[in-house]
Parts: structure tokens; C-alpha cells; sequence
């Protein structure tokens, strides 16, 4: 996967589309098929391993450190995008 | 030694610990059942000839089927036994005491073949296939994996689409159990125009473009049918999708859950089989005037075997005693399947070893239940696979429940005490209790350092997935006490010496893994190979 976005200063837009095509990879899903609203476990089939695939490849990618339990709280794809979000502006400001 | 247990639990909650026991609906009872497999496949299961000839014969599936083997699962309503999970447990092990390709057979049937018609499926299709899959005159299989999709199911590339009505599947599954016997196949497909939406659909195998492939050539359970098959163009009507659009890798999952515990199961079988030749040899061959069960590492060997079968069984037990919801498997069926499978592959190893040259022959037939017993470290999710899904598991739930695990304690000591083991049985606990809260203060430290990063360090989450599965076993097998004290005593030990490794394999963890990655770097980029000099 090649991805424009490694900063944390990248637009919304660029980590909304971060997270979705990183659980495309994750998943062997089209980007263009994942949707919002969709539920990482019941409708995408993620488990304990791949959703913290997830968050190591995002903490990765977006240099910053995850923490463990809260993202264990997440159950939807919009969740995960509010999640980075989240944890973008309070590391930053 | 003061007493471990303190006091009256909290009420339980949300939480990492194996979830209680719920009783069985009641059913009928299971010693008839038991004795009667035992009864005709003493006379009637030549394993030995059904591994050189590699199939089950006609008159052993008939006879199963009169057993009523195939309906084990399905209600009295559709012709079934009406079993719950633990009951089926014990038929399957006592199947593969006697052949472990039977075992398989029924078994997938009644795991992974039925359990998804049965969670999933509408009234309509229920009516239509569990009376035949009840009575045996259809057997199931159930087709997940491919070429390019083993352990990683999400890779499939079998798709189905709609046309007429219904839906068209096209694709090439590998290794299905059962594939020359079966009349129904559950498939795991994605639909075509997303990539994704999974669905499982059920499919006749005489629908047009449904073709079997040959038998492959195995290792072990060789009478069991192993094939390929190949789907072109099959069309399927609308309704043989099962269970809700697009959930079908979450539906895959949790039939994997009970597959893999009847799949326990026989493993239990096989290695109780194992056992009870051992156990019998080692009284009637003499060496150096003297039987050679007599020798102290022989008793070694035979007492571990005692506490592994015992334990096995204990852990099978736990599972088939839970409520049969897929949520409160999921976890413990893991276990089971890790332990078991390692645990009959270690058994057989023994068995071998005792029984000498003899062993090595096929004849014994010892052989067989070692090799028949290999492939369950790798089907139905393999165990380091498995092992990776416990850790991360057991990583990402950050309920703190000590109170359950004072709980468990407290069944266990009770138990040891009936069964008159007082002071012995309380120091047992206490060194219980104190690897349970050293596990849970790995756990936090890997989650504090790691953090999600843990994904990347496989060695540390199979180093605390390693430690649950030997103190969640150690549990059940010291609840067990009340069966066979100091058997069960011996296996609290030797699991309890098995999670203080695992754990103790984390202090070292950081500079084996930068060795092991400088090796295989070595091995795999540079190609560098070392000269055995000369
Ligand atoms: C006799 C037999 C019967 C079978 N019956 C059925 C059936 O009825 N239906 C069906 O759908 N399938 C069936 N299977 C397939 C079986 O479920 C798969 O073999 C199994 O899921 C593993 O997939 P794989 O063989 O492609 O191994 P791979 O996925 O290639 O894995 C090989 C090894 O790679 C390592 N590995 C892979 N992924 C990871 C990871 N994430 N982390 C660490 N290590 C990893 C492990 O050591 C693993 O053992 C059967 C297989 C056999 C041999």
C-alpha cells in the first residue's frame, strides 16, 4: 500500500481515506466498499488480531502511539476515523 | 499454608475469565449411547484396514448412520439425538477411540457441516435438509478454504452473483472433509461486485457445475475423504444463503468454534486409545527382568500421559458445559483446540516410545493414532494462528478479574478437599492463584509497553496465550479432583510448570526475537547459508 499520508497535520479528508484503505488492505476488501456505518466485527468479520492489525498499521502510519483500551471500544469504521481524530487533536492540540 | 480462598465472590462480570457453566437441556441418557458405539464399532471399525484402503466402507457408514452417529446434534423434531455440545463431545471421543477417520467424518458432519444450517438457516431449509442430515443419508461438508486462503479466510476468492432469482457460485475450494461422501456442502463465498459481503450458502452436491475432486494422499486420517471441489457456475436459489447478507467470515468463524471443539474431542479419543495400549504394554513386555513399566521413567512417561488424557477431557468437558452460544465458546473452544490437539500429538509420542519397535510398526496400530492425530495442530485454525488470536484477545480485554479467578480457586480447592487432598490441594491453589496474577501483570505490561504494537511481537502474545491455556486447563482438571485426586493433582502441576515457563519465556522475549529476526533475515534476504565445514 502507498500511502501520501504520514503526518499527523494531514487533512481530514486523507485520514478518513487512511483508515478506510487500511481495513481494505487488512480485510482484501475494495476501498469503495467500506462503508461508515459498517461494524468492524459483525459486518466486516474483524477480530481481536486484525483490529489490532488495524491500530498498529494506523499508529504506524500516523507516527503517533494508540492506546490499547480505549480502541478496544471501537465497533464501527466511523469510530475508528473519530478514534485518530481524537487522538490526533489531543496529542497536538 | 494458609487457605487461597477469600471469602464469597464478587457477582461476575464482563470479563476474561472462562464464563460459567450452564446444564445441558435435558436429553437422553448418554451411557446407553456410548455403549452401544463402543459395542459395534469394537466388532465393526477395522481402522487399521480403513487407513490401508483409504475410505470408510459402506457397511461402517450404515452402521454408523443406525447409530444414530449423524443426527448426534439435530432435535428429536428432525429425527436427531438432540445432543447438546458436551454430549456430542463424548460420542465423538468415543468414536475415535475406535477410528479417528470416523470420528472426522461425524464429527465435521455434526461441527462444521450442521452447526450453521442450524444457527442459521430458515425454517424452510431446516425442514428441507437436517431429517436427511439426521439420519445420515445426507452428510455434510463444509468448504472454506483455498489455494490462496488458508489460515486467512478474508482472502477467498470463491464469489457468488446474482442471476435468476437466486444466485450463481463460482470458485475452487481445497481440502474438504468429506468431499467424496457429501450431499450438501456449506461454502464460504464473497459476493462478486463488492469483495466483500461473505456469504456461507448452502449447495446440493448435485447442483449443475458442482464437481468433486480426486482423494488427496495424506499423512494421517486417510480413510477419511479429503477432496477438492470445484464450482462453476452453480446455481443455488436465493434462499440457500445463509443467516444475514454479508456476514458470512463472522458466521465461517463461529462454526469454526464448535468444529473445533468436537474436533477436540477426538482428539480426547485418540488419546485415550493411546493411553489405554500403553497402559497395557508396558505390564506385558518384560526387559531386564522386569516389566518395562516398572522403570522410573517409564512410570514418568505414563503418569504424564494420565495427566494429559485427564486433563484433555476436563478442558472438552468445561466447553461442552458452557451454553452453547458462540459468544461464550469463542474463547475456551480455542483453548481446548490448542491443548488438545498438542496434547493428543504428545500423548501418541509417548505411546511410540514405550512401545519400542513395535510402535514404529503399523500393525500396533499405534502408529496410526499418531499420525491420524498430526493434522489437528493445523486444521480448523492453526495453533500458532490460534495462538496469536488468544494473545491479542487476552491483550485487548483489560477486565482485571481477579475475583473469578478467586472464584475458580475456590471450586478447585473445594474439590480437592472432597476428595480428601486438604493441605497438598490448598498449596496447589495458592501457586495457582499466584500465576494467575502473574499472567495478568504480563498482560498489563505488554499492554502498557506495546501497546497496539503488540500485533508485531507474536513470540510475547504466544507466550501469555500459552500461559492461560495451561492455568485455564489446570482449573478444570483441579475441579476434577473428586475423579482421580492425584491424577489430577500431577496435571495441576505439570500445567501449572507449563504457564511459569511460558511466562518466564518473556523475560528473555526482547533479545530471542531480535536473534530469531537477525537469523531468519540472514536465511530469507541475503540468502546466506552456513558450509558444514569438512
Ligand atoms: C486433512 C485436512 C482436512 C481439512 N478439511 C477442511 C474442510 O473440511 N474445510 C475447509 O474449509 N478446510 C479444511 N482444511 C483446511 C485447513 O483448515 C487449513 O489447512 C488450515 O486452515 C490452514 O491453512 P493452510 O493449510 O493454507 O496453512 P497456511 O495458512 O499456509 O499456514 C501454514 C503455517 O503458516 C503459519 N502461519 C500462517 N499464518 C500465520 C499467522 N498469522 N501468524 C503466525 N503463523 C502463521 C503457521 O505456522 C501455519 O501452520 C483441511 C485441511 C486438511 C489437511
Amino acid at each position: 500500500m502507498n500511502l501520501p499520508v504520514t503526518s499527523l497535520h494531514a487533512a481530514a479528508s486523507d485520514r478518513r481515506r487512511l483508515v478506510i484503505e487500511t481495513i481494505a488492505e487488512i480485510l482484501e476488501l475494495q476501498p469503495d466498499t467500506v462503508r461508515l456505518e459498517a461494524r468492524l466485527r459483525e459486518d466486516l468479520g474483524m477480530d481481536s488480531l486484525t483490529s489490532l492489525e488495524l491500530l498498529s498499521s494506523l499508529s504506524r502510519t500516523l507516527k503517533v502511539d494508540l492506546e490499547m483500551e480505549e480502541a478496544m471500544e471501537i465497533s464501527t469504521v466511523a469510530d475508528t476515523i473519530r478514534f485518530v481524530d481524537n487522538h490526533l487533536e489531543r496529542a497536538h492540540g | 499454608m494458609a487457605d487461597p480462598a477469600i471469602g464469597a465472590p464478587e457477582p461476575a462480570r464482563a470479563s476474561d475469565a472462562a464464563p460459567r457453566p450452564k446444564a445441558e437441556p435435558p436429553q437422553m441418557p448418554l451411557g446407553p449411547v456410548l455403549a452401544a458405539i463402543d459395542h459395534a464399532l469394537a466388532h465393526e471399525a477395522d481402522a487399521l484396514e480403513n487407513d490401508r484402503r483409504g475410505a470408510l466402507p459402506a457397511a461402517l457408514l450404515e452402521r454408523a448412520r443406525e447409530l444414530g452417529l449423524f443426527g448426534a446434534t439435530i432435535g428429536d423434531e428432525h429425527g436427531g439425538l438432540g445432543l447438546g455440545l458436551g454430549a456430542t463431545c463424548r460420542v465423538i471421543a468415543q468414536v475415535a477411540r475406535h477410528d479417528r477417520a470416523l470420528a472426522t467424518c461425524v464429527g465435521l458432519h455434526n461441527g462444521l457441516g450442521v452447526a450453521p444450517l442450524r444457527a442459521l438457516g430458515t425454517e424452510e431449509q431446516k425442514a428441507r435438509w437436517l431429517p436427511l442430515l439426521a439420519s445420515g443419508e445426507v452428510i455434510a461438508a463444509f468448504a472454506a478454504t483455498e489455494a490462496g486462503a488458508g489460515s486467512d479466510l478474508s482472502a477467498i476468492a470463491t464469489h457468488y452473483h446474482r442471476a435468476r432469482g437466486g444466485v450463481c457460485v463460482n470458485g475452487e475450494k481445497q481440502y474438504v472433509t468429506n468431499g467424496r461422501l457429501a450431499g450438501l456442502f456449506t461454502v464460504l463465498a464473497r459476493a462478486k461486485e463488492t469483495r466483500g459481503q461473505h456469504a456461507l450458502i448452502c449447495i446440493p452436491a448435485s447442483a449443475p457445475g458442482l464437481e468433486v475432486g480426486p482423494e488427496e494422499h495424506k499423512l494421517g486420517i486417510r480413510a477419511s475423504s479429503t477432496t477438492s471441489l470445484h464450482l462453476d457456475e452453480v446455481p443455488v436459489s436465493g434462499d440457500a444463503l445463509l443467516g444475514e447478507g454479508g456476514r458470512g467470515l463472522k458466521d465461517a468463524y463461529d462454526a469454526l468454534a464448535i468444529g473445533r471443539t468436537v474436533m477436540s474431542a477426538g482428539c480426547v479419543g485418540t488419546a485415550q486409545a493411546a493411553f489405554d495400549a500403553t497402559l497395557a504394554h508396558v505390564q506385558r513386555r518384560r526387559q531386564f527382568r522386569r516389566p518395562i513399566g516398572a522403570f522410573g521413567a517409564s512410570r514418568a512417561h505414563v503418569a504424564a500421559m494420565a495427566a494429559r488424557v485427564f486433563a484433555m477431557e476436563s478442558i472438552v468437558a468445561a466447553v461442552g458445559a458452557l451454553d452453547a452460544t458462540i459468544e461464550s465458546i469463542a474463547s475456551l473452544s480455542t483453548v481446548a483446540k490448542v491443548f488438545c490437539s498438542e496434547g493428543a500429538f504428545e500423548v501418541t509420542d509417548r505411546a511410540l516410545q514405550l512401545h519400542g519397535a513395535m510402535g514404529f510398526l503399523e500393525d500396533t496400530g499405534v502408529a496410526l493414532l499418531a499420525r491420524d492425530c498430526r493434522v489437528t495442530r493445523i486444521f480448523e485454525g492453526a495453533n500458532d494462528v490460534l495462538l496469536t488470536l488468544l494473545g491479542s484477545e487476552l491483550l485487548a480485554r483489560s477486565g482485571d478479574a481477579e475475583d473469578e479467578d478467586v472464584e475458580r480457586a475456590n471450586a478447585a480447592l473445594a474439590a480437592l478437599r472432597r476428595a480428601g487432598a486438604g493441605s497438598a490441594g490448598a498449596a496447589l491453589v495458592e501457586r495457582w492463584l499466584g500465576l494467575s496474577r502473574s499472567l495478568r501483570a504480563a498482560r498489563a505490561d505488554l499492554r502498557a509497553t506495546l501497546g497496539v504494537r503488540a500485533v508485531e511481537r507474536q513470540d510475547c502474545l504466544h507466550a501469555i496465550a500459552r500461559a492461560h491455556v495451561a492455568l485455564e486447563v489446570a482449573s478444570c482438571a483441579l475441579a476434577r479432583s473428586g475423579d482421580a485426586p492425584d491424577v489430577a493433582t500431577h496435571a495441576g502441576h505439570l500445567l501449572m510448570d507449563e504457564a511459569r515457563r511460558a511466562l518466564a519465556a518473556l523475560d528473555a522475549a526482547d533479545a530471542r526475537f531480535e536473534r530469531a529476526r537477525a537469523v531468519s533475515e540472514d536465511l530469507y534476504e541475503r540468502g546466506t547459508r552456513w558450509a558444514w565445514s569438512t
